[in-house]
């Protein structure tokens, strides 16, 4: 890749030429071409339904649902800035959700732990795996996904739901939820814009050779990024259970893939580096639980919903690609 | 119209973006005459060959070849009607075998129902390699098993075998020794005997006058001149480039080593695959050059000694600290900066602005509370893009989008903007400009005054000498000679050790 884009090689004695007016724009439309599109999808899922995907039940249903995969795209921004993805975090989320709802049964506090440790220690295997391995990261996610969903049914102990609780589901709340969130946008906005470590992971996913070169230490920054997703699905797993009251084979299923979509829909670029930003998570989410919602208030078959969304994800990867290389600075 | 012009090309025009590439050029190729392309990094050479070769689409603007209409489509279009280009950058695909990449898009004739036949595709490739020189290249082997010569040479041989009436060489040689441009030089007369033209790109301008009948000079994407061989004046010819004077020597006026004896850096036997016991001492406000084929182990000598890669024995030493460079980032936290020769892949992120470039080993200082200060990282790049005088828009611009000589600045800036006291630079001027590189000569004085010290790697002779305190040959993973900076030091001299 890298020998094509210095094709231009000659020519850049002009570069200190002025940005026209037209180009500004063009950036601008470029660069929030995501955005765009989920005002677009909104306005037009509005006036399709008459409006009543404003009403406040519905609006209320898809903050909802934004929720954990907001909460998710944020823990995988880091691996995503480094061009990796994580592909085991459904399974994860199931094995975290189903042992920490059996321990929650004896202790609370002991419980909680144990949902967040054990996902963490995932992300901790993922990670050594990623560093040092050096395989794959979608093959990598994949066996791991299906290495744990082996385990999914005897870990449930021959029971088909685990139930969690009163104390934990009696916290659930629109409020707590609203407030995690910001804590959370504000926690990922300072790491990611504004830490060594953010920057460094966006150095990878742009050019691995070179950030060894200029003293990162890849191998610590790639473990660190599946971490963080290890622990974002030990959260997710805890607010799973919390929301729904317990635990199951099923729990966090097709998570990873929602989320890789969410990002995708948002507008983050697949192979990493500056092209990964936190709206990403944000604008993602949001198109894809409008999409889902609007289109079934319009009336639409689930399966044509399915197709629907097929299309746009790979007109989104499509445009990202084409639209990043033509923002000029 | 005159007989003998075969590929004639009017008011091309190209640009990318905003940048305009080439702008109204219009010249001719004689049949039987190397024409060599000269102008400075960013005028525009590759990118009008790239349009005669058919990689890129001219925006607009003509070619002839013998007076019919050419427009390529593609490169393969492009040697249907007998044009070759072998590429600046590596062309060859190193997981496929030299001759699957001699006939790569050309499979089609060794094919019986569809099954390509491999043996012949061999032998033809076997041909091929042993008429242009590559006698010794294996047809079966991976391409990236060879060295950078070799590969070279296996374009080459991709390029011969459409036995081309236009060839272009664009920049080619400075990836040769000796012995590859020989057989470089061979292919292109080869070419003009049979009655064909020779595009000639290059930044060796002794090398220029030596092999071409004519010149042409480009300047901002703009036809400055064309020169017979009767008019070919290297000084001349810089001045074309430039648009202006340049001094005749821009290497160091002095000549005596100039350092002092505290010593900085330390390196004590170290044995890899490449090097067989290699020891050397780096003084304080020291240039040390190091010389020799580019196989005798000096560019990995210079990873070793950055760590980059690791030695199997010896260790490399900062004095100061006494710390044992490991890795990289060892590297960087007792103030060693390195500049690889590979400036696009490895010095660089080409997909990262101008700023965030310079910023990369700087964040531990740059840290304001575990945050990154934005202000003092904007204010560190805007300090050493001036300071350097890097030509951009806005340190906000990609770096992909500078010239070689610019992306050369700001690798320099990113080691500056890091106070790196001790500089490896490998080939630090390859494929840039005069212009350009006078500049990185006077910092390199500028730094040597301010106590910095550095090791110069380098597969320029007059460079190496015009420039080091102390010269150290190598060959064959050993340090065959060393050589303190005087007069009577002359290229021939140094040569004797490298062969």
């Amino acid at each position: 890749m890298s020998g094509k884009t210095s094709a231009p090689a000659a020519a850049r004695t002009k570069s200190q030429d002025a940005i026209s007016t037209a180009q500004k724009v063009k950036n601008i439309v470029f660069t929030n071409f995501p955005l765009i599109c989920l005002i677009v999808i909104i306005a037009f899922l509005g006036i399709v339904t008459s409006g009543s995907l404003f009403s406040s039940y519905n609006v209320q249903t898809i903050l909802n649902q934004m929720f954990l995969y907001v909460l998710g795209g944020f823990g995988c921004l880091f691996l995503f800035a480094q061009g990796g993805i994580d592909l085991s975090m459904a399974a994860n989320i199931g094995m975290a959700a189903i042992l920490g709802a059996r321990v929650l049964e004896v202790s609370i506090p002991l419980g909680i732990a144990v949902t967040i440790l054990t996902a963490t220690a995932v992300g901790v295997i993922m990670g050594l795996i990623y560093a040092y391995a050096k395989i794959p990261v979608f093959i990598q996610g994949l066996g791991m996904n299906f290495l744990i969903n082996g385990m999914l049914y005897p870990l449930c102990g021959g029971r088909a739901t685990i139930p969690v609780s009163r104390t934990l589901t009696a916290l659930q709340s629109s409020t707590t939820e609203i407030i995690i969130t910001v804590v959370a946008l504000a926690i990922v906005i300072l790491a990611y814009n504004y830490t060594k470590f953010g920057r460094e992971c966006r150095a990878i996913g742009a050019g691995e050779v070179a950030a060894v070169q200029s003293g990162i230490n890849v191998k610590r920054v790639k473990t660190m990024a599946f971490i963080i997703t290890g622990l974002t699905c030990g959260i997710v797993a805890l607010l799973t259970l919390i929301r729904t009251g317990s635990a199951s084979q099923t729990t966090g299923a097709n998570f990873n893939f929602n989320v890789m979509l969410s990002m995708i829909l948002g507008g983050a670029v697949m192979t990493g580096g500056t092209g990964v930003k936190v709206r990403n998570a944000i604008i993602g989410a949001a198109t894809l639980i409008v999409l889902q919602t609007g289109l079934g208030l319009w009336g639409m078959n689930t399966r044509i919903q399915e197709i629907v969304k097929g299309v746009l994800f790979i007109l989104m990867i499509v445009s990202t690609t084409k639209l990043e290389s033509k923002i000029v600075k | 119209m005159d007989k003998d012009v075969i590929l004639k090309a009017e008011h091309m025009y190209k640009s990318f973006g905003v940048t305009k590439a080439v702008v109204d050029f219009s010249m001719e190729l004689r049949r039987g005459e190397i024409h060599g392309l000269i102008g400075e990094n960013g005028s525009g050479k590759s990118t009008f060959s790239s349009m005669v070769a058919g990689l890129y689409k001219p925006d607009s603007g003509k070619m002839t070849i013998d007076g019919k209409e050419y427009a390529p489509t593609s490169t393969e279009d492009a040697a249907s009607k007998r044009v070759a280009l072998v590429v600046q950058e590596i062309g060859t695909i190193g997981s496929i075998t030299v001759a699957a990449n001699i006939f790569l898009n050309k499979e089609k004739q060794f094919t019986n129902f569809g099954m390509i036949n491999f043996a012949k595709m061999q032998s033809e490739a076997r041909r091929i390699l042993d008429i242009i020189g590559g006698e010794h290249i294996d047809p079966n082997a991976r391409t990236e098993s060879l060295n950078l010569e070799d590969r070279k040479l296996v374009e080459i041989a991709k390029a011969m075998y459409c036995e081309p009436e236009v060839l272009i060489i664009d920049e080619t040689s400075n990836a040769l020794t000796t012995r590859g441009r020989r057989i470089l030089y061979q292919n292109m007369r080869a070419v003009r005997e049979n009655g064909g033209a020779v595009l000639f790109i290059t930044h060796d301008l002794n090398e220029l006058v030596q092999m071409c009948d004519s010149v042409t000079i480009m300047r901002d994407g703009v036809f400055v001149t064309t020169l017979e061989k009767e008019d070919m004046d290297i000084d001349r010819m810089k001045e074309l480039m430039v648009g202006r004077d340049i001094a005749d020597n821009y290497y160091r006026p002095d000549f005596a080593p100039d350092y002092q004896d505290e010593v900085v850096l330390k390196a004590e036997d170290i044995v890899s695959p490449e090097l067989h016991g290699v020891s050397l001492e780096l003084h304080k406000g020291e240039i040390l050059g190091i010389g020799g084929l580019s196989e005798s182990g000096m560019h990995e000598l210079g990873r070793i000694l950055f760590g980059v890669d690791k030695a199997d024995r010896g260790t490399v030493t900062v004095t100061k600290s006494g710390d044992h460079i490991t890795d990289p980032g060892k590297a960087i936290k007792n103030a060693v900066g390195y500049m690889s020769k590979n400036r696009d892949t490895e010095a660089l992120i080409l997909n990262y602005s101008i700023r965030n470039n310079i910023a990369l080993p700087s964040y531990d200082k740059l840290r304001r509370g575990g945050l990154i200060h934005a202000k003092e990282e904007k204010e560190l790049s805007a300090k050493w893009t001036e300071e350097l005088k890097v030509k951009m828009r806005s340190d906000e611009q990609l770096c992909s989008q500078l010239s070689g000589g610019n992306k050369q600045k700001v690798v320099l800036a990113k080691w500056m903007g890091n106070d790196s006291q001790i500089l490896i630079m490998d080939c630090p001027t390859r494929g840039i400009d005069i212009g350009v590189k006078e500049n990185i000569y006077k910092l390199m004085m500028q730094f040597k005054r301010e106590g910095r010290s550095m090791i110069m790697i380098s597969e320029e002779l007059p460079e190496l000498l015009g420039m080091s305190d102390r010269v150290l040959i190598m060959k064959d993973g050993m340090i065959s000679h060393e050589d303190m900076r005087s007069p009577d030091l002359t290229e021939q001299k140094v040569i004797s050790h490298m062969i």
